[in-house]
């Protein structure tokens, strides 16, 4: 992208507007979610507004999860390149949707809508929004599910097409959607509610233009871009330079011989943060695909994690990310490979970079945590009204530890955001569940360190349904979370089914599971790992542990050669000293 | 016993208003505050008063809005809480589980006011109906109770699941905590039990109040005894108030026992204060700025009803989660921007105003006192639209070229003179105040075109035509009550408050089952809330009890309030609720859903015992314009420098217009009519601001 310098124009002017034009990124956040009819808009924020110049660079964005960043990055580029490649009529008032997930998206729920905004005759910026629908057809009602093996199973696909033309609703494919979806009303709802977002974003600009006049709203487009370029050089300078290496292993699924080793490289340089996914397994017949939008997230998702979490994002702050990435491979794969599940791996792809750098950038990352959304689906029938129920939902788990700090425990995934874990009290008004317990996962564990990783979760559902089933599908169930310097690794996800004492079933993935009145279904979320060699860990610090019920006593010894003396509740240094020499002593034969 | 006396303490200020019922007279005061010991402030500032003729001795009553609660919360200075909980729930660390700093890789929790260690779990479990899956164990409670006191807890804070529907096992953890206290000789019996703050589900939430609650009532109970015996000795025999975030007020012993309902009390007066100014004005619609020295806080009135509710978080902000507090609260939102904002410019190049601050120390570099960083004021004076010689009726000298000096580096960043330098900073700090106003109205769902807007505060007059001009609104009034007492003047106005909310879920229908379900619901809350008014010795005949239900379509997770009639409800009643429902629901998201159910999830209630408000004394003169023309100002507007009049406010005569661009003084603010405004001094001595 060539740079804009823009010369001796009225700068306070500039400033003002460039301000609005971030504001109005949120202000559209603002208007979906009072609009919108699915709660997976108005209350988990599945979706993100943006403002692009004419061309399709990202001026502003909102947002209240990460992985949309790079995705509205690409949206309204591939919009008006389909436009014109499609000699499509583009006139004011027209809006376009689209959810082709080579193209432009995540998963075919993910749909989007793009706006070119005219002031007078002219196109002078696009609004775009995109947001998770819950359902466009496929096998699987919610159109995702662990089972597909190609894209035409998990639904309908949208080619570039006018969802509005000159303002008049396109009726003929409004009814095409709205005939392959399972919840016509919803969808048409939220698909609006998008809709009256962007016609903000028109009107607001529109204005700003009235008043500054639209030479003056283009400068303050093409400024936010050099702010953010400008920004971006200033913290390249500050990172690390060389090349970095992670690899992984996702666990197999079903149909696979063995499990999945993914790698990624990443390169900074003083102008670029390049991440390298060449070395990496083919397109799999199983939906944990993502596409070249999903990986492009990836990277820039850590790119602002590494860099600077609060900045204003950007086209310009983007523009040092390059993405290597050989098509048709897990990680940037092509038509007709399913990818209705893509976020988890999306966020291994998180996972690489974050892992290859953890140990450089020590201010910004911390060890590995529990990665995987958790996410798991039970469908009954409630026998205190009859009706039919879904309860689905994220669960949060252990964090690993960072150089300076424990693990933050029982917190959700990075690829989830201002994403609020329902309450036992609502779970049990609602759903015939008894929680019968919500706390610290014990259990297993987390991993030890200078700085210990955070706890996992351990929530048991008692089912009190007769028809009840259970659907899941998380990661991280055999390799877990890495530790960085000399810290253990974490511990592992799971769910376990219990009837009557016995566990029958312990694992990650399920479909379909029928369970019966009585059963425990227990979900455990892994603890983070840690930092630093246990044995240097603070001995008052594994003396809070043990107070505050974290740890045994033996364990305290044990992991970190700690002594406590239990009368007078204080560590002991004495003992502390000699069991420490004591153990490395052991470690060094 | 005609007097009655309005006491705001800040961190920096104690203002004092007084107003003699009988004759309308009245009194104000400002002086420093003197932390720790605040209650030294109020006798300063009463004996001063003294002076001017106000008696103590005839006050009949004093009402106090305050700051230690928020104070000990911010600082973490309150006192070692013990929990006690079920036994399986780590709620208070597990929270929300949300990470509201969504890229930000190493982001920290809130932690949780209390440790693991001085945490205790007891078995027993009420299931979400209501009734018994396993019954309380007393013996967990009596043994948690001892082991946190041989802990050193202070204070005990008790919190079960599923106790907003059943609150027996809560009470009965109460009983026992309180009778192993007093046998062991302890005077003041500190604890706190989540449904008796809240009765909405949502544990942690419910939790979180008990524990802060707990945290700041040892504190809260010593301050206040203080207060009261100083009063006391200089001869108030009078009732003592203390304001509530629900913008009511209520009797001491209700403060002591639930302090954390008072926090943010001492703002929440300003909202209350331009709601009684309001009704004076027939103004039914009305959002509400006061600018202070750090940062600008506003509020919306609809209809003269402000906007309560029990979703207030502290300290959360872009970027942090904070804690929730589940009392009734009268929403208040606030940036970090006023009149000592530093003005700075960021590494892209762009001018900012604040968050940071000089405040009063070392203050505007105009001020002289050591201050060199440009601030707001500093933008003002430089541009000419403050009085570039004293400010504060003639108390503050000013120095306009240190103002100009301050912008030295700022300008030369921007490559622009320091005049247009200066005028940038007050276009971007306007711009921010009114992104502040968009957040509480168009986020809402209201149009800010059709309100009010009311400004007060040190800077909110100075900023509030420019606002105006940016989201269109077509009326501003400046109050005649002094910009630095308005929540003092507010709190002369506070009814005695009382609220309750209860969560019971339960869908709508026309049908007497349903109203024999709702009807009693209604009326044990009320039979709840004219006990504590009796406590007040208020009897029910004065209360007025307004009904609210939180309510929601079947299946969603979010409620919205509505308006319930009074009386015995019956299918009419309903009928008229569900269509407030849909049209609540239309104006906050735009749709509705006529084919599905309705659900009622919290039954609230607000007893008000209504005191009389106060009035404002007319205040009429005829002077002539010419004649009280004090001077004349070159000001820049950003294009040239023009000159305008400029006038002091008390002396200016009543209902006659001024219609061009003039500034107008007067002892606590400035206040700017741009070239777009008309204004005048109505009856009262307000200035009213129209659009032209």
């Amino acid at each position: 992208m060539e740079e804009v310098i823009i010369m001796n124009k009225d700068i306070m002017s500039i400033r003002i507007i460039k301000s609005s034009l971030d504001n109005i990124a949120k202000e559209m956040f603002w208007v979906t979610i009072k609009t919108a009819k699915s709660s997976i808009i108005y209350e988990t924020y599945d979706f993100a507004p943006a403002i692009t110049d004419a061309k399709g660079n990202l001026i502003s964005i909102g947002t209240g999860i990460p992985v949309f960043l790079g995705v509205m990055a690409i949206v309204a580029k591939a919009v008006t390149e389909d436009i014109e490649k499609n000699e499509l009529e583009l006139n004011p008032g027209d809006i376009f949707i689209i959810n082709d997930p080579y193209k432009i998206s995540t998963h075919l729920n993910d749909i989007a809508l793009a706006m070119p905004i005219f002031y007078k005759d002219k196109v002078i910026a696009m609004g775009t929004i995109r947001g998770h629908v819950n359902d466009v057809g496929g096998m699987n009602p919610g159109s995702w599910g662990p089972n597909t093996t190609e894209i035409y199973q998990e639904g309908l696909i949208i080619p570039t097409s006018h969802f509005y033309k000159k303002g008049k609703l396109n009726k003929e494919i409004v009814r095409i959607i709205l005939h392959n979806t399972r919840i016509p009303d919803y969808v048409y709802g939220d698909l609006e509610s998008f809709a009256a977002a962007l016609r903000y974003a028109y009107n607001r600009i529109n204005d700003l233009c009235d008043k500054y006049g639209e030479d003056l709203v283009r400068d303050a487009m093409a400024d936010r871009i050099n702010d953010g370029r400008l920004i971006a050089r200033n913290r390249l300078k500050g990172l690390i330079k060389g090349e970095f290496f992670a690899e992984e292993k996702i666990e197999k699924y079903e149909g696979m011989n063995e499990d999945i080793r993914i790698t990624a490289k990443v390169i900074i340089t003083d102008e670029k943060f390049i991440v390298d996914f060449t070395d990496n397994p083919p397109q799999l017949k199983a939906p944990i695909n993502t596409t070249y939008a999903g990986v492009y997230t990836a990277v820039a998702t850590a790119f602002t994690a590494i860099t600077d979490p609060h900045v204003d994002l950007n086209q310009g702050y983007l523009e040092p990310l390059e993405v290597i990435c050989p098509e048709g491979t897990i990680f940037n794969a092509l038509s007709p490979a399913p990818v209705s599940c893509y976020w988890e791996t999306t966020f291994y792809a998180v996972d690489l970079i974050w892992k290859a750098l953890a140990a450089h950038i020590p201010e910004k990352l911390t060890a590995g945590h529990f990665l995987s959304v958790v996410s798991e689906t039970i469908s009954m029938i409630d026998p205190r009204d009859g009706k039919y129920k879904i309860l689905c939902e994220p669960n949060p788990g252990g964090w690993g530890a960072g150089i300076d700090k424990d693990g933050e425990s029982c917190l959700v995934s990075a690829a989830d955001g201002e994403t609020y874990c329902h309450p036992v009290e609502i779970i049990e008004r609602d759903y015939p569940i008894r929680v019968e317990c919500m706390r610290f996962n014990m259990e297993d564990g987390v991993g030890a360190g200078a700085y210990r990783g955070g706890f996992g979760m351990r929530k048991d559902y008692r089912i009190l349904s007769d028809e009840a089933n259970l659907v899941c599908s998380i990661n991280r169930i055999k390799y877990p979370p890495w530790s960085v310097s000399g810290g253990e690794n974490g511990s592992c996800n799971h769910i376990v089914i219990k009837r009557g004492d016995k566990d029958i079933w312990d694992g990650g993935r399920l479909s379909n599971f029928e369970l019966q009145k009585g059963d425990i279904v227990s979900i455990r979320s892994g603890g983070g790992a840690g930092w630093g060699n246990p044995l240097e860990r603070n001995p008052n610090l594994v003396l809070k542990d043990y107070k505050d019920g974290l740890i045994s006593i033996e364990n305290a010894k044990s992991i970190y050669g700690v002594v406590i003396n239990l009368k007078k509740l204080e560590v002991d240094l004495e003992k502390t000293k000699k069991v420490r020499a004591e153990i490395i002593n052991r470690i060094n034969k | 016993m005609s007097w009655r006396l309005g006491i705001d303490i800040g961190g920096a200020f104690t203002d004092f208003y007084i107003l003699d019922s009988k004759t309308g007279k009245t009194s104000l005061l400002k002086i420093e505050s003197t932390p720790p010991n605040f209650e030294d402030g109020v006798i300063q500032g009463i004996e001063e008063l003294e002076k001017q003729g106000f008696c103590i001795k005839n006050t009949s009553q004093i009402i106090h809005g305050q700051t230690v609660v928020i104070n000990t919360i911010i600082t973490r200075s309150g006192s070692k809480v013990g929990f006690i909980t079920t036994k399986g729930y780590d709620i208070l660390d597990i929270q929300r589980a949300n990470r509201r700093d969504i890229f930000n890789f190493k982001y920290q929790k809130p932690s949780s006011f209390i440790s693991g260690y001085m945490t205790e779990y007891v078995r027993g479990y009420i299931d979400s109906d209501g009734s018994i899956h396993e019954s309380l164990n007393e013996e967990d409670v009596k043994k948690a109770t001892e082991s946190l006191l041989q802990k050193e807890a202070e204070a005990f804070a008790i919190g079960f699941i599923n106790s907003y529907c059943n609150i027996s096992y809560e009470l009965k953890a109460k009983k026992i905590v309180e009778k192993i206290l007093r046998e062991k000789g302890y005077k003041n019996l500190f604890v706190t039990v989540s449904s008796d703050l809240s009765r909405e589900w949502r544990e942690y939430e419910r939790f979180s109040t008990a524990v802060l609650n707990a945290y700041v009532q040892p504190l809260f109970v010593r301050y206040i005894g203080k207060l009261e015996d100083a009063l006391k000795e200089k001869g108030f025999n009078g009732i003592f108030w203390l304001t509530l975030a629900s913008g009511g007020m209520t009797s001491v012993d209700f403060a002591k026992q639930y302090p954390i309902t008072t926090i943010e009390g001492g703002p929440v007066s300003g909202i209350i204060g331009g709601t009684t100014l309001g009704k004076l004005m027939n103004e039914r619609d009305i959002i509400i700025v006061d600018g202070g020295s750090t940062t600008t806080k506003a509020g919306l009135v609809k209809n003269l009803v402000p906007q309560i509710n029990t979703e207030y978080w502290i300290e959360q902000n872009d970027w942090e989660s904070g804690y929730p507090i589940r009392v009734p609260a009268i929403n208040i939102n606030e940036i970090g921007t006023g009149g000592t904002s530093i003005i700075w410019v960021d590494e892209a190049g762009n001018l900012q105003v604040g968050p940071k601050a000089a405040g009063s120390r070392p203050g505007p570099a105009c001020y002289n006192m050591g201050g060199e960083n440009p601030t707001l004021t500093d933008a003002y004076v430089v541009t000419g639209y403050l009085n570039p010689d004293y400010l504060l009726g003639g108390k503050l000298k000013i120095y306009k070229k240190l103002a100009e000096m301050s912008f030295k580096g700022v300008a030369k960043k921007l490559k622009l003179d320091i005049i247009d330098a200066a005028y940038g900073a007050i276009r971007v700090a306007n711009d921010n105040s009114s992104n502040l106003i968009r957040l509480i109205s168009i986020r809402k769902g209201f149009d800010p075109r059709e309100f009010t807007l009311i400004a007060h505060g040190g800077s909110g007059p100075m900023i509030a035509p420019f606002i105006a001009e940016e989201l269109s609104f077509s009326k501003v009034v400046v109050p005649t009550i002094p910009s630095g007492v308005f929540n003092a003047w507010g709190m002369i106005g506070l009814d005695i408050r009382h609220e309750l909310v209860q969560t019971n879920v339960i869908l709508i229908e026309k049908s007497e089952k349903f109203l024999k379900a709702i009807n009693p619901i209604f009326r044990k809350l009320e039979d709840k809330i004219n006990n504590v008014f009796e406590k007040e010795e208020i009897g029910s005949k004065k209360i007025e009890i307004q009904r609210f239900l939180d309510m929601q379509y079947e299946g969603q997770a979010h409620t919205l309030k509505v308006q319930c009639p009074d009386g015995k409800l019956d299918v009419k009643k309903i009928e008229k609720i569900i269509k407030t429902f849909h049209d609540v629901h239309f104006r906050e998201y735009g749709f509705n859903l006529y084919n599905s159910g309705i659900e009622i999830v919290n039954f609230h209630l607000a007893g008000l015992h209504k005191v009389e408000h106060p009035k404002i004394k007319k205040d009429t003169n005829h002077n002539l314009l010419e004649n009280v023309l004090i001077g004349e100002r070159k000001v820049y507007n950003g294009h040239k420098k023009i000159i305008m009049n400029v006038y002091k406010k008390e002396s200016l005569p009543t209902n006659i217009l001024i219609d061009f661009p003039c500034i107008i003084e007067d002892k606590t603010s400035t206040i700017i009519v741009t070239e777009n405004f008309k204004a005048h001094r109505d009856e009262y001595g307000n200035l009213i601001i129209l659009k032209k």
